[in-house]
């Protein structure tokens, strides 16, 4: 304990550096443009400028790393509120009440809320990074590719939270994701499945091309049939931003629950850091006492989901500092930054190099912060940008969407999948049937088929006795149970909603 | 025969103009950014190693590089790109060894061949290889091989996934060493979490992600694949002292490529600014900061070190039937 208080002492010094605030700040601002853009990813925010930070001091380089991640992770959700379109994958959950809310007349509200919650979610995490790293990277060690399996099957319970209305709908929605994710190479075998000879389709659909297609074409074709709801927006939203802001306070157990399982998911490397926001959001439903308002522009959506998503950021630095075993893609890409600049991860990282890497926590502290004016602006000006008339915003988000898809691997094949997945995209839209399970599923599918497979190779093919582990290991059973649970509450909110009507 | 002889003349005097004009092009090459297209997503140890270089190289030339990542399909969509690129020097490939050695072999049909498409450039450097063991296996190669053959399968071993450098360098070390273990591929560095938490008893990995897990006791480093020892890891024995001299040593190499017909005084030209680049104080520190050495060979050397690799590690394909 006493280490760790120098360690905050010692790192909180070496920060009132005015070039390492102004890199912070400069990494923000960075962050939130790769963000907000879909198409640009987190992961590719970081890696570009790693090669920048080279020739810094290496106190300087990490600040502005981590500014990136903190401020891109949030940013998604200012598209996603916005234009209904997440900017990162981590944001899917953030649209389902976040864009509601904007056609309510509350996008200012809506982004002041994903912004505080952004907030607080990544600076408590971080408090659990500073004080409860070592004994929280032991977990990510608990997991083995059943455990993932299992985790994945979790998963799948929520799509029926997300399939307010019909359920059979949600599920058909959840299943096509599911089918989707077959596509590409065999994880283990390395067979090529429904790839149609295009050698771009061997490592499966690319989860933010068909984010791009599934929900930038159908909204704008709606929009430009006008049939979409006429977006409201009245004057006395855009005034007391802050107060509004304010308000996140309200909602004191959903912060701290979905935290808690942004942290969690983040530190457990294989669970694929996107699926955060929509367990949380399933916890913050099941936890409500009006579920039906979820869905349809319930503040809370936002801020669960906000929330855990930036709660990730601190919880894949655990493993990645303390192990060297990074949380995720962009922590992984982080790795190899602090690798170039002499800083081995493992425990001489908190010893050896203690003041750099107290410092490059501490800064993360201020990263979580300096996005909050940004947010506020935003907030603002966003507002007025949802005015402009169809015909000029239509065309732009489809510019956007085309370029966002070539941008992820310079592939010209991956617009035309981002095309035919939109056309996917309107039939559901139109049909009515819920654009998210498809997204879980195709996150949960490509997990799930993986780790079935390589948890049975592990025990020589044999099923029972796979099943005899799954019911004896201490961490599946803990999943098991949780799965029940969440099927279990699933359950008695439908018959409750039946009754009531 | 007159006019054949005229006809020769001018043949002859065609192909020096081309000589000449190639010559030319080169004295003004480059005169615009460089493309490197990458077949790894950004940030991975390929990606970070060029990013390196190529901060020194661009001085040399006095031109900027541009590095495009083309990653999927265990290479081939970037290879294919860099094929179907106009062979002047201003598109180039780094790929791993996997993509000139074991890719067009393993792919049916074959996705290209390296040998009719492309030019070497240079072989700039590239990560030594270790088997590493969790805690609770012997730490003797000798007694682990043991074991393998009383048991075949009996212990598995992680790998970065079908068809990566790891999985070859494991096939290969199978091969030579007459074992049989089973392979579990992971997707990336779950494998290094995999080993630490005990779910597998081996992996073939590179020295730079195996170190930390090794360094912080939570795995253990059992031979380098390789017949010199590894100054990240000084203690581990190699492949010789574990008892086998005439093993094929596995490293992770990046090597440069250009498309089949670019200029010959071109490629000398890029493979210099590189030769400048990698004898750089500055850029070794650096490359030495992320666990990975420089080993620079020049296009001829490249060329036979690709072949030689290749042919052995086509018999390898076939004899294991190594197909994806």
């Amino acid at each position: 304990m006493d280490s760790i208080l120098n360690g905050i002492l010692v790192g909180t010094a070496m920060l009132f550096d005015p070039l390492v605030l102004l890199l912070i700040l400069l990494g923000t601002i960075f962050g939130v443009v790769i963000g907000s853009l879909p198409g640009l990813t987190s992961t590719m925010g970081v890696a570009l400028l790693v090669p920048v930070t080279f020739s810094m001091p290496p106190i300087f380089g990490l600040a502005l790393l981590g500014a990136i991640y903190c401020s891109s992770t949030y940013a998604g959700a200012i598209s996603a509120i916005l234009i209904n379109i997440p900017g990162t994958p981590s944001n899917c959950s953030t649209l389902l009440d976040g864009y509601p809310m904007t056609k309510k007349g509350q996008a200012g509200l809506a982004i002041a809320l994903a912004t505080a919650a952004s907030a607080l979610g990544g600076f408590f995490s971080n408090v659990g990074l500073l004080f409860l790293a070592p004994p929280l990277a032991q977990l990510a060690l608990l997991f083995g590719p059943m455990e993932y399996f299992l985790v994945a099957l979790f998963g799948v319970s929520v799509i029926a939270s997300l399939s307010e209305g019909n359920m059979i709908k949600g599920f058909l929605s959840g299943v096509a994701g599911l089918f989707l994710a077959t596509i590409g190479m065999h994880p283990i075998t390395g067979d090529i499945r429904f790839t149609l000879g295009v050698p771009e389709m061997f490592n499966g659909l690319p989860l933010v091309v068909a984010l791009i297609g599934l929900y930038s074409i159908p909204e704008v074709i709606s929009s430009l049939m006008d049939r979409a709801q006429k977006v409201e927006s009245s004057t006395a939203e855009v005034k007391g931003l802050f107060s509004q802001m304010m308000q996140v306070f309200r909602y004191k157990m959903v912060l701290l629950r979905s935290t808690v399982i942004g942290l969690i998911v983040g530190v457990v490397p294989g669970a694929g850091s996107s699926i955060a926001g929509f367990l949380a959001y399933d916890d913050a439903k099941k936890a409500s006492k009006d579920p039906g308002s979820f869905g349809k522009g319930n503040p809370i959506g936002v801020i669960s989901s906000e929330a855990s998503n930036n709660a990730v950021v601190g919880g894949s630095l655990i493993p990645t500092l303390t192990l060297g075993i990074p949380g995720n893609a962009v922590s992984a890409v982080l790795l190899g930054g602090l690798m170039i600049h002499g800083l081995k991860p493992g425990p001489e990282l908190f010893t050896q190099n203690m003041d750099v890497t107290y410092a490059f926590i501490m800064s993360m502290f201020l990263a979580n912060l300096a996005f909050v004016p940004i947010g506020l602006v935003v907030a603002k000006f966003g507002v007025s940008f949802i005015k402009t008339p169809v015909s000029i915003l239509g065309p732009l988000v489809i510019a956007l969407g085309v370029i966002g898809s070539y941008t992820l691997n310079a592939s010209l094949i991956d617009v035309w999948i981002m095309l035919a997945v939109g056309m996917l995209g309107y039939a559901m839209k139109e049909f009515d049937v819920p654009r998210e399970p498809l997204v879980l599923g195709l996150v949960l599918g490509t997990m799930a088929e993986g780790e079935l497979a390589r948890a049975l190779s592990l025990v020589q093919g044999s099923v029972p006795a796979l099943l005899t582990d799954m019911f004896t290991t201490p961490v599946s059973l803990v999943i098991i149970g949780l799965t029940g649970l969440s099927i279990a509450q699933g359950i008695r909110t439908q018959l409750h909603a039946r009754k009531q009507k | 025969m007159k006019t054949i002889l005229s006809s020769l003349a001018v043949t002859a005097g065609l192909l020096t103009t081309a000589g000449a004009s190639a010559t030319e092009a080169a004295k003004d090459f480059p005169q615009r950014p460089i493309t490197i297209v990458i077949p790894y997503s950004a940030g991975g140890g390929t990606d970070q190693f060029m990013r390196i270089a190529t901060e020194r190289a661009a001085e040399v030339l006095g031109q900027q590089f541009v590095i495009v990542n083309k990653p999927g399909a265990s290479t081939v969509i970037g290879v294919n790109s860099v094929i179907n690129a106009k062979p002047d020097g201003y598109t180039l490939l780094v790929s791993t060894n996997t993509s000139y050695t074991l890719i067009p072999y393993a792919i049916s049909p074959p996705p290209y061949s390296p040998e009719k498409s492309l030019d070497y450039v240079a072989t700039l450097g590239g990560t030594e290889m270790v088997l590493t063991a969790r805690l609770g296996v012997p730490t003797e190669l000798s007694k682990i091989l043991e074991k393998s053959r009383q048991d075949p399968g009996h212990y598995t071993y992680a790998t970065y996934g079908v068809g990566s450098s790891t999985h070859l360098a494991g096939e290969v070390l199978m091969n030579d060493t007459n074992v049989e273990f089973r392979h579990i591929p992971y997707k990336g560095v779950e494998a290094v979490t995999a080993l630490a938490g005990g779910q597998v008893d081996l992996m073939v990995d590179g020295t730079n992600a195996a170190g930390t897990m090794i360094n912080a006791g939570k795995t253990k480093a059992v031979v380098v694949l390789q017949h010199h020892r590894s100054e990240y890891l000084p203690d581990t024995p190699t492949l010789s002292e574990a008892g086998y001299p005439k093993a094929t040593a596995s490293v992770i190499s990046y090597i440069m490529a250009a498309p089949k017909g670019t200029p010959e005084p071109i490629i000398k030209k890029i493979e210099n600014a590189f030769s400048v680049a990698m004898s750089d104080p500055g850029v070794q520190e650096k490359i030495k900061g992320m666990r990975s050495t420089i080993t620079f060979r020049n296009a001829e050397e490249t060329r036979s070190f690709v072949n030689e690799q290749a042919a052995a590690f086509k018999e390898i394909v076939e004899k294991k039937n190594i197909k994806f």
